[in-house]
């Protein structure tokens, strides 16, 4: 996934990249350049050379200034550029519902993974031209300190295996180390997201400590997992500059014996020091890439789990380019018996299906809407487990007791989006008796929001008959619904019966009264 | 305070206080850190210092002391390197202690903000401060606050003793350096705070466009493929205003790259100086070379700083978003577990409500003694949900007040107050671990057995014999909504509060075992007050006392 991720920012990533061999070009003549003002300006006491070197030095950094502004510019083109179509292709994920059954993503941990590893991937996609850089260095610091003294070069070269060590040992440590963490941050947000999402029912009965509490268990946890991950960092980042701030002064030593003997000048330990310094900052900057790279692969691994192996394209179409051929039964079997029907629902029929709490309606209507597939299902006696969720969805439509409202204007809770006219969707309000209480411009709040529980119910039957769909379901979408409005909404049910199989899970009065059939449910699981 | 809501680009003032009272609880560690950190600064300069030394040793051709001055250079090398090591681990340790404090308060603090607040932002915004800001500060003082605090330190030190050294190469350097880069930092820091917050306010709103596709993606796979591509487009949209964002911030670090040109002059301005007084032998040539090496090293520290100042802008932004929830949720101190002292009486007087400029309540009186059971009705979106949650003390009235046993209710603390009057939404919310450990949010000391005997005091007890696996039932799963009000019921049974407030509570069940529930309510209600907010002709025939609440409304 992450080679796919580079491919896609390829003309950015390759710009900055060269800028950053310029800037990087620029960096590295600057200690040349003072060798040589050392030696030729301030011991010869040649002012003319030393001015000339002066205005070298200026220049060069000059050219660092313009490399860096460009490789500054491209690496984040390409992050950003990055993000976004990650983002877009998790949500496109989400939004055509291919992942669902992938196994269990809480909501808020979900949410992380949107946010904190694609973060991650960036930060991975931002370093790449770094590697440009590093190589420069190499190339161009081999040779300069083999013109220094060999012996000097001998000892710039024996810090590269030490380096490799720490390379070797502490990756391994630290990744399995950031992947706890990773762990530990999405259990903790799963709290916080519980603690808002049930924000009215724990204030009504005083559990908010508890909720605290238990916040601040996993809270605890984090930290010690944080800890840990820290000081393994602090530890790898020590040696990794340890090693050639060791080795620069090892390297005075031997190099001041060479000057005495007159092999090496000053101006030469001048740019031996200086270079070193910069091995030791290009090791540093490697191995924080080399960081980042791992943190991106728990990151890539994460978003996997939810996007599939290969960033998916934008969506099949073919789906949804095919016409909904009409439904005219649909046959719901026990899980045990495989010939036993449970339910069965012709079209222009209103069934309702009732019982005690418990007995099994809601999860039946699941059934049918594709949720759990605990028991088989039937549409003209075709089953049903091969379509996709989003198949199913533009089949049937569920209507649950606790429908969602969409953070958007009525318009668009109703018409989800698409282009439709406002007479059919006024048409469709007044069906559910909403007509005067609701306008189509107005905006909702997603969550508990200004909409009293029946507004919502009856906005979602609205939205259901504005979708039109071949089978719909409703789990008791009365029940939050004073029983004037209620019989006014059962009306308008049976206006749009029509051309549909409609299953309505009840107890109360009036609908059942309205059924053509009634199923009962038997007691306890 | 009622109105307030929580900023996208919030004052950064407060925030380092907080920041401080934070840190005050770890200072020791905190304190080694520093001075760990800070000794690894002096003995890098002091290295600089001994090259210096070291060089005119050799042009002198003084052997012995060379080699010397060479050995102790290693020496303070290998010391420079434990001490750094372990000044990064202790001062990233001491953040890492901050940033969950941080985080433990933001998440007490949620829960108990008033319930109108929590209504008032969107989920997502939420849970994106509460979460991935403060992770990402937690990334700041893992990876850069180290990093920082040395940087600062070496620059210190680096003044300090190359004033020592040569006071007129320094005064040479600074004049150089110093003026340039002061405007250029000047016009870093202009540009980069609201860059930096519309960065982090677009990035959020990314986050919470996701996070409401997340939310409703149930609802969305019902749209047909136009109405896919308006969503996408909407969501595509936030992601076109980060990026540019995004870019904005990167032309403002342009004025923090352009550093390395002032570098430049400054060595330059070293060289040309130097030189002068070298020939006039103010200051040997190990002396200009010490400058050289330090000043190399107080240019990279500029510019690690430069770009450690950008982390620590983004870094700000974020403690900013973090403070500004703290503050704007701590605003009501509530006094505790009040006093009451009066009868055991619910007394709303003159109660005024609104959300926003709509009126729903005007003038509301309302009077419930023990034993009294009152039902509200009205036509839907008449405010009786609101003024169920008003009488639960869970929302504050805009005027008048709402009094149990002569006690304000909403100035008790959260526990106190649901001890007097406990609230039973329409939709009992649950999470997702076992019945036991939602019953237990309301007695967390109670046994399995008092869980049982509250079930059955309310006759649940065959239906919890019933359910497979009793109290370790996953209540996401294996739940019907039905039961889901059940539960909430229960966990009232356990409160044992003497006023009883429930929005609808019974509608979510079949009959039978609404049925059920209404006579367990008839026990709990002996000698209690309960208010009920109903649809069914059914429950408002079960009352005595009928409140309209429209009726209320309409009464001038």
């Amino acid at each position: 996934m992450m080679a796919a991720i580079a491919r896609g920012q390829a003309t950015p990533l390759v710009v900055a990249s060269l800028a950053g061999i310029v800037r990087q070009i620029g960096f590295l003549s600057v200690p040349w350049c003072l060798q040589r003002a050392v030696d030729d300006g301030l011991v010869a006491a040649d002012t003319a050379a030393l001015t000339w070197w002066a205005v070298a030095v200026l220049a060069a950094c000059v050219v660092q200034f313009l490399g860096m502004c460009c490789w500054d510019w491209f690496a984040n083109l390409a992050d950003a550029r990055a993000g976004i179509v990650l983002r877009a292709d998790l949500v496109d994920q989400v939004v055509e519902g291919v992942g669902e059954g992938r196994g269990t993503v809480g909501a808020g941990d979900l949410i992380l993974r949107v946010g904190r590893d694609v973060d991650l991937l960036r930060v991975w996609v931002h370093g790449l031209p770094t590697w440009s850089v590093v190589l420069t260095t190499v190339v161009v610091l081999v040779p300069g300190m083999l013109s220094l003294s060999p012996l000097l070069f001998a000892v710039a070269a024996a810090t590269v295996p030490c380096l490799v060590v720490v390379g070797v040992i502490y990756p391994r440590r630290y990744e399995s180390a950031s992947a706890a963490l990773a762990e530990a941050h999405g259990a903790r947000a799963d709290h916080v997201d519980h603690i808002i999402g049930s924000a009215v029912t724990s204030r009504g009965i005083g559990g908010g400590p508890v909720l605290v509490s238990r916040h601040h268990a996993s809270s605890a946890g984090l930290t010690i997992t944080s800890v840990r991950t820290t000081d393994l960092l602090a530890r790898w980042q020590a040696w990794g500059v340890g090693v050639p701030t060791i080795a620069v002064a090892v390297g005075l030593l031997v190099g001041v014996t060479a000057v005495i003997d007159g092999s090496l000048t000053v101006g030469g330990l001048v740019a031996f020091s200086t270079w070193m310094a910069t091995i030791g900052i290009a090791v540093e900057v490697a191995l924080m890439r080399v960081v980042q790279t791992l943190e991106a692969r728990v990151a890539a691994d994460r978003l996997s789990a939810v996007l599939g192996p290969d960033l998916g394209t934008r969506g099949p179409e073919e789906v949804d380019a095919e016409p909904v051929a009409p439904i005219h039964q649909v046959e719901v079997i026990a899980a045990d018996t495989p010939h036993a029907v449970v339910l069965a629902a012709r079209v222009g029929e209103l069934v309702v299906v009732t019982g005690p709490t418990g007995s099994g309606k809601s999860s039946l209507l699941r059934s049918v809407a594709g949720g759990d597939g605990v028991q088989a299902v039937r549409f003209d006696g075709l089953p049903v487990h091969h379509l996709s969720r989003r198949a199913l969805a533009r089949r049937v439509v569920m209507v649950p007791q606790r429908p969602l409202v969409l953070e958007a204007s009525v318009r668009e809770n109703l018409s989800l989006g698409s282009d439709v006219p406002d007479s059919l969707l006024l048409a469709a309000l007044a069906d559910v008796d909403l007509a005067g209480e609701l306008d189509l411009d107005d905006q909702l709040e997603g969550g508990a929001g200004s909409l009293s529980g029946g507004q919502v119910q009856r906005l979602a039957l609205a939205r259901a008959y504005v979708c039109d769909p071949a089978v719909l379901l409703l789990d008791d979408v009365t029940s939050a619904v004073d029983e004037t409005t209620e019989r006014h909404v059962v009306e308008g049910l049976r206006r749009r019966m029509g051309h549909r199989v409609v299953v309505v899970v009840s107890h109360r009065r009036a609908v059942i009264e309205a059924a053509d059939r009634v199923v009962t449910m038997g007691s306890a699981r | 305070m009622t109105h307030e809501i929580l900023r996208t680009n919030p004052d950064r003032r407060g925030s380092g206080r907080t920041a401080l009272r934070l840190a005050r609880a770890h200072r020791r560690v905190l304190t080694g850190g520093v001075v760990a950190t800070t000794a690894a600064s002096i003995l890098s300069i002091v290295g600089a210092v001994l090259v210096g030394r070291l060089t005119d040793a050799a042009l002198r051709g003084d052997g012995d002391r060379a080699v010397l001055l060479g050995v102790l250079g290693v020496a303070c090398a290998v010391v420079q390197v434990a001490s750094q090591g372990c000044g990064a681990a202790w001062l990233a340790r001491a953040g890492e202690y901050i940033v969950r404090d941080l985080r433990d308060t933001m998440a007490h603090r949620l829960v108990l903000a008033p319930l109108r607040f929590v209504e008032r932002h969107r989920a997502g915004e939420l849970l994106q401060r509460g979460t991935a800001e403060v992770a990402a500060l937690s990334m700041f003082v893992r990876e850069s606050l180290s990093q920082l605090v040395i940087t600062l330190g070496t620059l210190a030190v680096s003044v300090v003793v190359l004033a020592v050294e040569s006071w007129q190469l320094l005064l040479a350097m600074l004049v150089a350096f110093l003026p340039v880069s002061w405007l250029l930092m000047a016009r870093f820091r202009h540009g980069a705070g609201p860059a930096f917050a519309a960065e982090a306010a677009a990035d959020a709103q990314v986050m919470a466009g996701a996070a409401e596709i997340v939310r409703t993606r149930e609802v969305l796979w019902q749209a047909r493929p136009d109405g896919m591509r308006h969503w996408r487009a909407r969501f595509d949209a936030y992601g076109r205003e980060a990026l540019s964002a995004q870019m904005r911030t990167v032309r403002v670090s342009r004025w923090v790259n352009a550093m390395s040109v002032v570098e430049g002059l400054s060595l330059a301005a070293l060289l040309v100086v130097g030189a002068r007084l070298v020939d006039a032998d103010i200051v040997s040539v190990g002396v200009v070379v010490t400058f050289v090496l330090a000043g190399r090293t107080m240019f990279a520290g500029f510019s690690d700083l430069s770009a450690l100042l950008g982390d620590f802008e983004e870094a700000a932004t974020g403690a900013a978003r973090a403070h500004d929830l703290l503050a704007v949720t701590g605003a009501s101190p509530r006094s505790g577990a009040g006093d009451p002292r009066g009868p055991a009486v619910l007394r709303a007087t003159g109660v005024r409500f609104g959300y926003g400029d709509v009126m729903v309540l005007d003038r509301v009186d309302l009077e419930l003694g023990p034993g009294d059971r009152v039902c509200l009705v009205g036509r839907t979106g008449s405010g009786k949900s609101t003024l169920a949650k008003l009488l639960a003390g869970l929302y504050t009235p805009d005027a008048g007040s709402v009094t149990f046993a002569g006690v304000e209710l909403s100035s008790l603390d959260h526990r106190a107050r649901a001890r007097a009057v406990a609230y039973v939404p329409q939709q009992v919310q649950l999470g997702t671990g076992t019945l036991r450990d939602e019953l237990v949010l309301v007695a967390p000391e109670a046994s399995d057995a008092e869980l049982s005997e509250a079930a059955e005091r309310l006759g649940l007890g065959p239906w919890l014999s019933g359910l497979e696996a009793g109290l370790d039932t996953l209540v996401d799963r294996d739940l019907s909504a039905g039961e889901r009000q059940v539960v909430g019921l229960v966990r009232v049974a356990l409160l044992d509060a003497p006023v009883l407030v429930l929005d609808e509570a019974t509608s979510d069940l079949d009959p039978h075992t609404a049925q059920l529930v209404e006579a367990a309510l008839d026990r709990l209600a002996a000698g209690r007050a309960v208010v009920v907010v109903a649809h069914r002709q059914a429950t408002v025939d079960a009352f005595d006392v009928v409140y309209d609440v429209a009726a209320v409304l309409r009464r001038v």
